[in-house]
């Protein structure tokens, strides 16, 4: 049987998950996992997964709006994929860095409102949906473990 | 030369029952009726497009009763209701913005290859002989609304210009009323519609009625869908197909089902089933703002070529055979040609109609996008939701 102090720290241990969740943030593809920035949106849900044998550490977040975003991160703390999917967009500084935004903002012969998908020199790209629901990934070889397969983020 | 009579007759019959100069099937001629708009694929107003889909829209003022036709408008069954660029509207059309009280309300339009953003304005819109009165519209690229919220420039390019958006605007004609439904209804932090004062916007709820309407939805009497009309080619690729946009399902003589294959969707997100080698695409729809059928078969080869990347280039044309499966659980057999797009694209060099335009998805195996390619030779009927024609769900049909 729960004693009120029982009770009382599982109240505290709640508290302390939504304020800290509340504040969480994605991380971003190609930089640690730590150095993530401020996502604008309620967090109500997160999980953390091990995949040690495959060499990486999957983080996944819901927001209070129902965008539900997956991080992969490699031994190193390194974020190598990073997956989305919901009613709306993400926004993409949140998601990539830099290096990987141009790539994307020059998506060359497209005319596709619908769907893209960029595959260059390890970095992969994929989005996909219309308004009311949307899905994709990014990805970066270089930095995935050995053993990743690529179908696990897909 | 004098032709006999009797053949210019026979070929004014045979005429008349092919309804000549229409688009795909069109089996009915609609002389009278006007409950239709001229929509063609040719480069686009920036002269580079492949596979876009336009017509012409003409705005009006609530208020003041003026008006201006905006042609280069991108017709697509993916998206719902009309955007249009600003600078595509003379200066002395004023259009009174949604909103009250110094408030008025902007959108983040969403497409994965860019955004929009802009006010919501009412207007009347007349589209061939329908019109749809005083619903809300989205403007783009409007002095006062320059400062983008960084949530919504964050999400993609932004394509307020012509220039960028390679279109005058686009007339979203999906089987939705609104554009965002209950979702904005509901969430605060919906990344769509914004309230805007002299401060800056904030993400914020909208009723469905003043979200961004579908305009066909808003017709007095051919409200319950379109038909998509255009001819099939007979050379590999063409400068430009002209055919119509034809307003109403079964309601004139023009825009009858008859035996055409019904295809159920899902009642919130337009999708149904392709079955492509034994396995399920359950997340397809018809999108005629696609310039692409999009699909993933690791075994087809992607162009290596950067300028080409996104596309399928098989070497040869090769020949693809689908079952759709409606949410209704109705199955159809279908088969397309896809082609090389290195080929297609080069020889002749870079025509925009392209109906063996073929490339990947996004790599789940989930979705197979049937873009414009699939228009081509048919009619292609948007039922839309919650109308009679509807009260069993929401379907596209083609024939």
């Amino acid at each position: 049987m729960k004693t009120t102090c029982d009770i009382l720290n599982i109240f505290k241990l709640l508290l302390f998950a939504l304020i800290f969740f509340s504040n969480k943030s994605w991380a971003i593809l190609g930089e640690s996992w730590d150095s993530s920035q401020k996502f604008h949106d309620q967090i109500i849900k997160f999980s953390k997964n091990y995949f040690l044998t495959n060499g990486y550490t999957l983080y996944s977040y819901e927001s209070v709006s129902g965008l539900i975003i997956s991080e992969y991160v490699n031994s190193d703390g390194i974020v190598f994929g990073v997956k989305w999917s919901g009613s709306y967009l993400p926004s993409m500084d949140k998601l990539l860095s830099s290096k990987y935004r141009v790539i994307v903002s020059d998506v060359g012969l497209k005319f596709n409102t619908k769907s893209i998908s960029i595959n260059q020199d390890g970095f992969l790209y994929v989005s996909s949906g219309r308004m009311r629901g949307f899905n994709g990934y990014a990805y970066d070889a270089h930095l995935a473990p050995v053993n990743f397969n690529l179908i696990n983020l897909q | 030369m004098k032709i006999p009579r009797s053949l210019l007759l026979c070929c004014l019959v045979v005429c008349a029952l092919l309804g000549c100069g229409g688009g795909g099937n069109s089996s009915v001629a609609d002389t009278g009726l006007k409950n239709f708009v001229s929509i063609k694929v040719d480069k686009g107003v920036n002269g580079d497009y492949l596979n876009g889909l336009f017509t012409k829209v003409t705005i009006c003022s609530v208020a003041l009763n003026n008006c201006a036709e905006v042609d280069n408008i991108l017709v697509d069954t993916g998206s719902t209701g009309l955007r249009l660029i600003a600078s595509a509207i003379p200066n002395d059309l004023i259009l009174n913005y949604v909103g009250s009280d110094g408030f008025s309300v902007a959108e983040c339009t969403q497409f994965v290859s860019g955004v929009i953003w802009g006010p919501i304005a009412n207007a009347d819109v007349k589209i061939g002989g329908e019109l749809a009165k005083n619903i809300p519209i989205q403007l783009a690229g409007v002095s006062g609304f320059n400062a983008v919220p960084s949530d919504c420039s964050s999400k993609g390019q932004l394509q307020n210009t012509v220039q960028t958006l390679s279109a005058n605007g686009v007339l979203g004609i999906s089987n939705f009323v609104n554009d965002c439904g209950i979702f904005c209804v509901n969430n605060s932090n919906n990344s769509y519609y914004y309230i805007c004062d002299s401060k800056g916007c904030q993400n914020s709820v909208l009723t469905e009625a003043k979200q961004v309407q579908n305009p066909v939805a808003h017709f007095q009497k051919n409200n319950n869908g379109t038909v998509i009309s255009l001819p099939g080619l007979s050379t590999r690729s063409a400068s430009v197909v002209e055919g119509k946009l034809i307003f109403g399902i079964n309601t004139e003589l023009n825009n009858q089902l008859n035996d055409a294959k019904r295809v159920s969707l899902n009642s919130t997100t337009a999708t149904f089933s392709t079955i492509y080698k034994n396995h399920d695409y359950a997340l397809s729809y018809f999108d005629s703002g696609s310039n692409g059928i999009y699909f993933d078969d690791s075994s087809i080869n992607q162009c290596a070529d950067t300028f080409y990347i996104g596309y399928y280039c098989p070497g040869l044309s090769i020949s693809i055979d689908v079952i759709f499966k409606g949410v209704g659980q109705e199955i159809y057999g279908y088969t397309f040609n896809g082609a090389d797009t290195l080929s297609i694209l080069k020889n002749p060099q870079f025509l925009p109609v392209q109906p063996h335009l073929i490339g990947p998805s996004t790599g789940s195996f989930q979705d197979f996008v049937w873009g414009l390619p699939f228009f081509y030779g048919k009619d292609f009927f948007t039922a839309i939701e919650n109308k009679e024609l509807t009260a069993n769900g929401i379907f596209s049909a083609y024939k």
